[in-house]
């Protein structure tokens, strides 16, 4: 019998292969499942509204209209003091919503009062902070799997960090920018591009968006003038 | 495109192979109803692109190997190549083979196991594809 079965998903071989977003939300996925938690938020923590509000979430499986009971669930359960203070930057937070277990399910108005929720804080080596909130109708985890937790979720974020954070700190434009700022300097519209080059609108918007960040445009007309002055398209 | 659109249906076409498969899928999201879906499905990629010529869809979930032996290297092409530039993800029992990683150089957007797929699945494929918003300073400045 092989012991790979044991291996978690999120922590297999899938884990070294994640590209793209999607491939971190189905580890993510992977990761609350296994510790039996029903939802994932990963978000950049907040300076302005510690430790994140629904503007500042990078992949969740929470739908997009109980985003902010979810948030607001979280506050509950683990104390607005608590995810403001310092303590937040080294350590995970756990807590529970005060609902009773055996409220009347009809009479709850946030399905995420009753759930437990658990924070685990991340930083890239340049200092910023991340966190991923995972939250479940679970006991509140112990200090065993709440080490655990945390060690998996800094497992993938470091794997985030190098395919996805990296690349959009970088002022370095990617070959599939640069053909995509070309055709731009062209006249083309993202979904010219999108045929020209046989991808998605979705693919040509974010090679767009990476690219105007990175030559700090303020839109797209700005970025071909930023790119033709550069000599980056002639 | 369909970024920053309202709450009307979002239309999927699934291209499988096996009826079997559509079904199971069907039965997998019937708890999805935000935001509303409609799965239509799809044989083969000829009646994919003779779909395609009649209505138009959001996204599509594309199963890696069609018969008689073909794989997403050959079927997306083909897809993009009829003018489609919706997203399109690859699903698959196995997506571990070596060349899944160059998913993107062919036009897929995503890869996804089929035992993956769920409502909260679908629901962020949904929301971070097809209902994405893009700041308005990154559209196109000079359509009209």
């Amino acid at each position: 019998m092989s012991s790979a079965a044991a291996i978690p998903f999120h922590l297999g071989p899938e884990l070294g292969r994640a590209i793209n977003r999607t491939d971190f939300f189905r580890l993510l996925k992977s990761a609350a499942q296994h510790y039996r938690f029903d939802c994932f938020a990963l978000a950049r923590v907040s300076e302005a509204s510690p430790p994140f509000s629904n503007r500042e979430i990078i992949i969740t499986n929470v739908a997009e209209r109980r985003v902010a009971l979810f948030l607001y669930g979280m506050r509950q359960a683990l104390g607005l003091l608590k995810t403001k203070a310092a303590q937040f930057l080294a350590m995970p937070l756990t807590g529970s919503g005060s609902l009773r277990e055996d409220y009347p399910r009809d009479l709850v108005l946030n399905e995420f009062d009753s759930n437990s929720f658990l924070l685990v804080p991340l930083f890239t080596p340049e200092g910023k902070r991340y966190c991923v909130a995972f939250s479940g109708k679970r006991a509140e985890p112990d200090q065993g799997e709440v080490a655990e937790v945390l060690l998996d979720t800094i497992r993938i974020f470091d794997k985030f960090y190098e395919e996805i954070l990296a690349h959009e700190m970088s002022a370095r434009l990617t070959q599939r920018e640069t053909e995509v700022v070309k055709w731009t300097s062209e006249g083309k519209t993202s979904a010219d591009i999108a045929i020209i080059l046989g991808l998605s609108e979705h693919t040509v918007n974010s090679h767009i968006a990476a690219a105007v960040r990175k030559l700090e445009a303020v839109n797209r007309v700005h970025m071909v003038a930023i790119a033709l002055r550069m000599g980056l398209v002639s | 495109m369909t970024a920053g659109e309202g709450r009307r249906a979002v239309k999927v076409l699934f291209v499988d192979d096996e009826f079997i498969e559509f079904r199971s899928l069907k039965k997998k999201l019937s708890t999805l109803t935000e935001p509303p879906v409609e799965i239509d499905y799809a044989q083969s990629i000829g009646d994919a692109l003779g779909k395609l010529g009649g209505d138009r869809f959001d996204l599509i979930l594309l199963d890696n190997r069609l018969l008689p032996n073909a794989d997403f290297r050959e079927t997306v092409p083909k897809l993009r190549g009829s003018g489609y530039t919706g997203p399109i993800g690859v699903i698959s029992m196995d997506i571990s083979d070596g060349y899944f990683q160059q998913f993107p150089d062919y036009g897929v957007d995503f890869r996804i196991g089929k035992d993956e797929i769920d409502a909260d699945t679908l629901q962020y494929i949904i929301r971070e594809y097809v209902t994405y918003n893009m700041p308005d300073v990154w559209k196109d400045d000079y359509t009209t």
